[in-house]
């Protein structure tokens, strides 16, 4: 059996603040953090947006352009690193892994850069845009930033992005090929990602009348979430705080974030919206505040929905499932 | 744990087919020509490795992106000639992509189409679903190293027991998005690609599809299948350098080999074909000569190198795929195909590079390395167990 997978640090970025903290705060308190979209030209589309912010205050280097989802990216990592007390990766360079998972990358830049390229040619390409554009472009903007030069896989398998890049992480810890390995998802919203999106959205200014996967139409959202994935002797040979565990595990667990419908099920994203290849990574992310704090976050009772479902419910729960990845704490929690 | 290969598939510029692709290979063809799908105007070069519209037409689908045709060609290749039948078995999909079905950015209004050209993982689910795989799918873009690493964590799946089987497959498809990209960044030759080349200039950028069935040794065993050869081991790092520039010490390069190497439990002296990842441009093949030598010391000098993209082009997110192809081809037939393009080697990379005609070479055991624009690096190592 593999050795356990220690979460020793959480970098959030969502509707719900900057931070592990205030996420896991206003999840708590069942604070939504959904608002009309700050781009909205007509009728207001219910998003959840990520509140302004000063890159410097996040940033390791001066950068040039970037793409929104690679700056995500970027203030989430700096924030787990604070998180866990750090300054970096607590590995060699060569044996810091990094799995990144995005759905849709940089396409706000890639669709601006061919704009430009149609109209003017491709002499007046821009190589800075263009290099900025990638779908690996976060995560080797985050090799670059924390020297991570181990292990290293963008995946952008779609929704199941962030979810698989926690899967991955622990599969290279338990294979040994790194020693620390930050993991997790990251999208944007645009424009371009609302003006594609090929299905009803939410609209309206009342978060508190969004239910996610009712008519109404989808809250679509945006954040990252990079948590570091470390083998547990590892962690506590180092004296980590170890804020919850992680496996891939399809067993059963005491509830879970799904929409099957089970008793115990929940949609923390009713809070923050559907962030498109960080939805699953953020979801692992609720998961953990959840079961620390004792609390059930927003439920959704399927086709009758519970009167209580704004309201977080206490909890004994000590593991939670997300599709195929189990979190769990320890008892004491 | 080292995982079988049963079936390989390949669309490339040298034809769609394992077959074409390697006997045109081996026998010195060349795949480049001027674009016939796009206008040159402003690119740097008008060469380059586009899959063969007479070969193509037949196979294409109104509708359907070529990266995704190109990847169920190849794929279906691959899983007809491993003869497996996948009903009730977990078969995952891993496709490696650099720029997925992207360029139709180029031409698409706001509209649903630009957001589904930028979801690279609708490729697979679709991939996946039309093949009926049951299994994990996972796509993944590392640049241009994404196909070598596509079958690596395809190999990874089956040794971690999450799959009984896995296709892998890198795909990429030429466009405007990625030319004029590539062109501005001066990786693009105004000659042809010349690899290890003292008067190298560039690389040439290609398309197409390259695909492995991999199955654990039971899977192989208990239907009597002899593999064509299997993966010993493989790694995937990055430089942690820089977005665009190649790290010209090769240490990021030197460090994926040492650890593939080190997976697959083999010594230097045992491989007997190193797939270079030679783009032919100015910094990146003397950089991995340099991790070549720092890795494998003085067999080196002495292992036999081949670099395809002489004959191929640069296939990008497809590179990694069809050069394992080619690594596991060479093994079944014992020889090494020639390398075009190189006239006058560079002393920087001194490595017994074979040039002119296929060489026949007995060996059990190769290296194939791939990198890419953001640091990415990967190596494969496959042969006899």
């Amino acid at each position: 059996m593999a050795e356990r997978v220690a979460i020793t640090g959480l970098g959030v970025v969502s509707a719900l603040g900057l931070g592990y903290e205030p996420f896991a705060e206003n999840l708590a308190a069942g604070v939504s953090g959904l608002a009309p979209w700050s781009g909205s030209e007509a009728e207001p589309l219910l998003v959840g947006e990520v509140e302004p912010y000063d890159l410097r205050d996040y940033l390791v280097a001066e950068k040039g352009y970037l793409d929104r989802t690679s700056e995500l990216a970027l203030i989430a990592a700096q924030l787990c690193l604070r998180h866990a007390g750090l300054e970096a990766l607590p590995a060699a360079r060569e044996r810091r892994g990094l799995v990144v998972g995005t759905q849709f990358g940089c396409m706000a830049t890639a669709t601006h850069y061919c704009q430009r390229v149609r109209k003017r040619g491709p002499r007046f390409a821009t190589p800075l845009v263009f290099s900025q554009s990638f779908l690996n472009t976060p995560a080797s903007l985050l090799s670059i930033d924390y020297d991570l030069a181990g292990y290293h896989t963008t995946l952008t398998s779609g929704p199941e992005s962030g979810r698989q890049a926690f899967e991955l992480g622990v599969l290279a810890l338990a294979l040994g090929q790194a020693d620390a390995v930050l993991a997790g998802g990251v999208d944007a919203l645009s424009a371009e990602l609302i003006a594609g999106y090929d299905a009803p959205l939410a609209t309206g200014d009342d978060p508190e009348a969004y239910v996610p996967g009712a008519a109404g139409g989808t809250a679509l959202g945006e954040g990252a979430a990079l948590l570091l994935l470390e083998r547990e002797a590892a962690a506590t040979a180092r004296g980590a705080t170890v804020w919850a565990w992680l496996e891939r595990d399809d067993e059963p667990a005491d509830w879970q974030a799904n929409d099957n419908g089970a008793p115990l099920t929940a949609a923390p994203w009713a809070l923050y919206g559907e962030c498109a290849g960080a939805s699953g990574a953020l979801a692992i992310a609720a998961l953990v505040a959840s079961l620390r704090a004792c609390i059930l976050p927003p439920l959704r009772g399927g086709a009758e929905p519970l009167e209580s479902r704004w309201e977080p419910q206490d909890s004994t729960a000590t593991s939670a499932r997300y599709e195929s990845l189990r979190v769990s704490v320890d008892a004491a929690g | 744990m080292s995982v079988a290969v049963t079936g390989v598939g390949a669309v490339s510029a040298l034809g769609v087919g394992a077959d074409a692709f390697w006997l045109r290979l081996a026998s010195g063809h060349s795949g480049l020509r001027p674009l016939a799908r796009f206008d040159s105007k402003g690119l740097r070069n008008e060469l380059a490795g586009e899959v063969p519209e007479d070969e193509w037409a037949p196979l294409a689908r109104e509708g359907e992106p070529r990266v995704l045709g190109y990847a169920r060609v190849a794929a279906a290749e691959a899983l007809s000639r491993s003869h497996l039948r996948t009903e009730g078995l977990r078969v995952a999909l891993v496709l490696g992509t650099n720029f997925g079905a992207q360029d139709a950015l180029w031409n698409e209004p706001a509209g649903p189409g630009q957001l589904n050209a930028a979801d690279a993982g609708a490729i697979a689910a679709r991939l996946a679903a039309e093949l009926g795989l049951h299994g994990p799918v996972l796509t993944l873009s590392n640049a241009c190293s994404s196909g070598t690493h596509a079958v690596g964590l395809a190999a990874d799946l089956i040794r971690a027991g999450w799959a009984d089987a896995a296709l892998a497959v890198g795909a990429d498809e030429l466009g405007l998005y990625c030319l004029s990209g590539l062109s501005i960044l001066h990786t693009i030759t105004t000659d042809t690609v010349r690899p290890f080349d003292l008067n190298r200039g560039g690389t040439l950028f290609a398309e197409g599809a390259g695909a492995l069935l991999l199955e654990s040794l039971h899977s192989a065993a208990t239907r009597e299948q002899a593999p064509l050869t299997y993966v010993l081991g493989h790694a995937v790092d990055n430089n942690a350098y820089h977005m665009t520039a190649p790290d010209k010490g090769g240490e990021g390069m030197a460090q994926v080999v040492r650890d593939a190497l080190g997976q697959a439990g083999i010594a230097p002296e045992r491989l007997g074909h190193v797939n270079a990842h030679a783009t032919g441009t100015e910094y990146h093949d003397p950089a991995e000569a340099a991790a070549l030598h720092a890795v494998l010391g003085e067999p080196a000098g002495r292992v036999p190198v081949t670099a395809i993209k002489g004959a191929t082009g640069h296939a990008m997110g497809a590179a990694g795929a069809l050069e394992a192809v080619t690594c596991v081809l060479a093994l079944r037939d014992q020889t090494l195909p020639p390398t075009l393009g190189l006239r006058e080697q560079d002393p920087a990379c001194d490595l017994d590079v074979v040039v002119g005609e296929a060489r026949r070479h007995p060996h059990d055991a190769a290296l194939s390395i791939s990198a890419g624009l953001g640091g990415n690096n990967a190596a494969l190592v496959l042969g006899e167990l």
